[in-house]
């Protein structure tokens, strides 16, 4: 049996967030595309773990000043890509708003999400170092990866891991609550 | 398009004029016409006439449609230059018109810098006044829904107090779908070509200095947009804001039905934002209040569902708006994503199919983005709808004056207040973290911050 799998893509605007899922739909880009067109271009089908799966994927960008629309995005997604680039400090700031909006939402704090940082390739123009990625992700209590669309760096594996996340979650293996995380949080603003 | 023995093709010359500055600088495309003016000289006559009309033609209708100050400000001083020398000796009377339209349409931009296009198209002036119950078109608009006493109780907007009315309700959902279609439709029809291919490929670079300067130059977009957000917040308070549970039906009841009045309108985009708004976390958690609701209006709410379904890439939507005959106003947002969806999903260049080595640019690209640019603008057309001056101003009042609408977190508590939760355990913890984030506030109601 193919499961079905839910993904929701989100982030600030121009953080490479149509690139990230296009190039995982569509392996090559020699085909010329219409959004009318490609109802399919937001679904992939993956083996992971040897299970076969089919990710649907929704894609919300151009969208991101209708913020009340997002709600319902993600009460529809099982599991979420935040996006941010790791050339844009601001895109890196907002990205705990979007954890918070989820956790709202889904009213749980357990819900599957991987904190993605895309455009490394842009090695020179680099804002975001990958420690504080990666120190975010912790304190949020999301998995993390650094990404690019452009290289196809990570590009599955960003995915792969959401997918994971919620197999554990079924599995009852749910992520670390975040309220210790918040605690530490405050300490961690303290010193 | 400046060839001598080919017929004009105006769909390439639309796409190119509108897409031009994502592959090229107004600059060095007006130093390549300048060139091949001049380069004609060792042709024969036969050529020349036709090809130096079509580069006047070209500059002609790039300075009179599709004129976008920021960046094409940086050929003004060589137009005007080149109109009075080279196009003078060649073509006198030509130079004089190009002259006049740059005089009227470029000079008045260069003491006032604001990054706005001159190219309003004459439909969007025309919608503006449309409305108005004095106007040719009133008298072929359905009469509004209201009565004498509504419109006396909603005057005081007019003047910026507050209106008498009790409940939303009071007005005719027939008319307040109306009167919300008017409000959209008139910065619709003022969203002009250039917002729109700024805002789709604005996203592909980075920066948030970018972002800035962005917003600026969408102005009409935006609007769009923040409309949309705080009619959903609108509606959300509304139903909020009502402590009785029956009442609190009503009101469901009521905006299922504007949704209704709104499809029947084929007014997508406040649709959209109504639908968000019934369909929210924070409203559809309401289970006792939707219980009330008779099997009719859930019924209704599925048929708005499925006309907003973003499905297979919004199939079922794309299906209607592609057979719709305007007056429509189609969901702005998804001009935005299909926008993006071309730019990203299609290469800036192709290999030359004789030589592979050779690069061209992808016109395909810009062809379709300019096709989704003229799918919006096939509905800038006005309805054939008559305003109600008070409840304009009432509607901009309760839109602009919302005191939760953009915060999302702030509704779901009064949410939570008004039907508390089932005291599920597993959903104590989400709430540590909305209240992790602003425990500056006193209130803390439900000891969230354990």
């Amino acid at each position: 049996m193919v499961q079905t799998v839910k993904l929701v893509v989100l982030g600030d605007g121009g953080v490479g967030k149509t690139a990230l899922t296009l190039r995982l739909a569509l392996n090559y880009f020699g085909a010329s595309l219409a959004p009318s067109r490609c109802e399919d271009s937001y679904r992939k089908h993956a083996i992971i773990d040897g299970q076969p799966y089919m990710l649907e994927i929704l894609d919300t960008a151009g969208q991101e000043e209708y913020t009340a629309l997002r709600d319902q995005w993600i009460r529809e997604g099982e599991g979420f890509l935040i996006v941010y680039s790791t050339t844009s400090r601001a895109s890196f700031d907002r990205v705990e708003r979007f954890r918070h909006q989820v956790a709202r939402v889904k009213d749980s704090d357990s819900v599957p999400v991987v904190l993605v940082g895309n455009k490394i390739d842009r090695v020179h123009e680099r804002e975001v170092e990958t420690r504080h990625g990666e120190e975010l992700a912790k304190r949020l209590g999301c998995a993390f990866i650094e990404t690019s669309a452009k290289t196809r760096v990570n590009l599955e594996e960003a995915y792969f891991m959401a997918v994971r996340m919620i197999e554990a979650r079924k599995g009852g293996t749910a992520a670390k609550p975040v309220r210790q995380k918040t605690k530490k949080q405050r300490k961690c603003s303290i010193l | 398009m400046t060839l001598h023995d080919t017929t004009i093709d105006a769909a390439f010359s639309n796409t190119f004029l509108l897409c031009f500055r994502m592959f090229t600088t107004p600059l060095d495309l007006a130093n390549l016409l300048w060139a091949r003016f001049d380069l004609l000289k060792q042709w024969t006559a036969q050529k020349l006439t036709p090809v130096r009309l079509r580069i006047f033609n070209l500059f002609k209708t790039w300075v009179e449609s599709y004129w976008q100050h920021h960046p094409d400000g940086e050929i003004v001083d060589g137009l005007l230059e080149w109109c009075a020398g080279r196009l003078k000796a060649a073509m006198p009377s030509a130079s004089t018109r190009l002259a006049d339209l740059a005089g009227k349409t470029l000079v008045p931009f260069s003491s006032l810098t604001t990054g706005s296009s001159s190219s309003s198209s004459s439909s969007s002036s025309a919608a503006i006044d449309a409305y108005s119950p004095s106007s040719a078109a009133a008298s072929s608009a359905p009469p509004p829904v209201v009565t004498k006493s509504l419109v006396a109780n909603l005057r005081p907007a007019l003047s910026g107090r507050r209106s008498l009315l009790s409940s939303v309700t009071e007005i005719d959902a027939l008319e307040l779908a109306r009167q919300l279609t008017i409000m959209e439709s008139r910065v619709y029809c003022s969203i002009r070509a250039d917002e729109l291919l700024g805002a789709g490929n604005g996203g592909a670079s980075s920066g948030s200095a970018k972002h800035v300067s962005e917003s600026m130059r969408t102005p009409n977009v935006r609007k769009m947009s923040s409309l949309s957000t705080r009619l959903t917040g609108w509606i959300t308070e509304v139903i909020l804001g009502e402590q009785d549970q029956k009442r609190r039906t009503g009101l469901l009841k009521y905006f299922i039905k504007l949704g209704e009045r709104l499809l029947h309108l084929a007014n997508y985009n406040a649709l959209f934002a109504v639908f968000t708004a019934l369909n929210s976390s924070t409203i559809s958690r309401l289970r006792k209040t939707w219980d009330g609701l008779a099997p009719k209006y859930r019924s209704t709410f599925e048929t708005l569902r499925k006309a907003t379904d973003h499905g297979r890439n919004y199939a079922e939507y794309r299906q209607k708006v592609r057979q719709a005959v305007p007056p429509c106003l189609p969901f702005v947002g998804l001009f935005l994503t299909d926008l993006i969806f071309v730019f990203e999903g299609n290469r800036a260049e192709r290999p030359s199919p004789a030589d592979s080595s050779l690069l061209l640019i992808n016109f395909d690209r810009y062809h379709k983005m300019a096709r989704i640019v003229g799918e919006l603008q096939r509905f800038q057309s006005p309805y054939s709808l008559v305003e109600v001056p008070e409840m304009q101003a009432y509607l901009s009042q309760e839109l602009e004056g919302l005191k939760r609408g953009q915060d999302a977190q702030s509704l779901y508590r009064q949410s939570l207040m008004i039907e508390p939760r089932q005291g599920g355990p597993a959903s104590s913890s989400a709430a540590s973290i909305i209240s992790s984030q602003d425990s500056h506030r006193p209130r803390d109601i439900f000891n969230w911050r354990g």
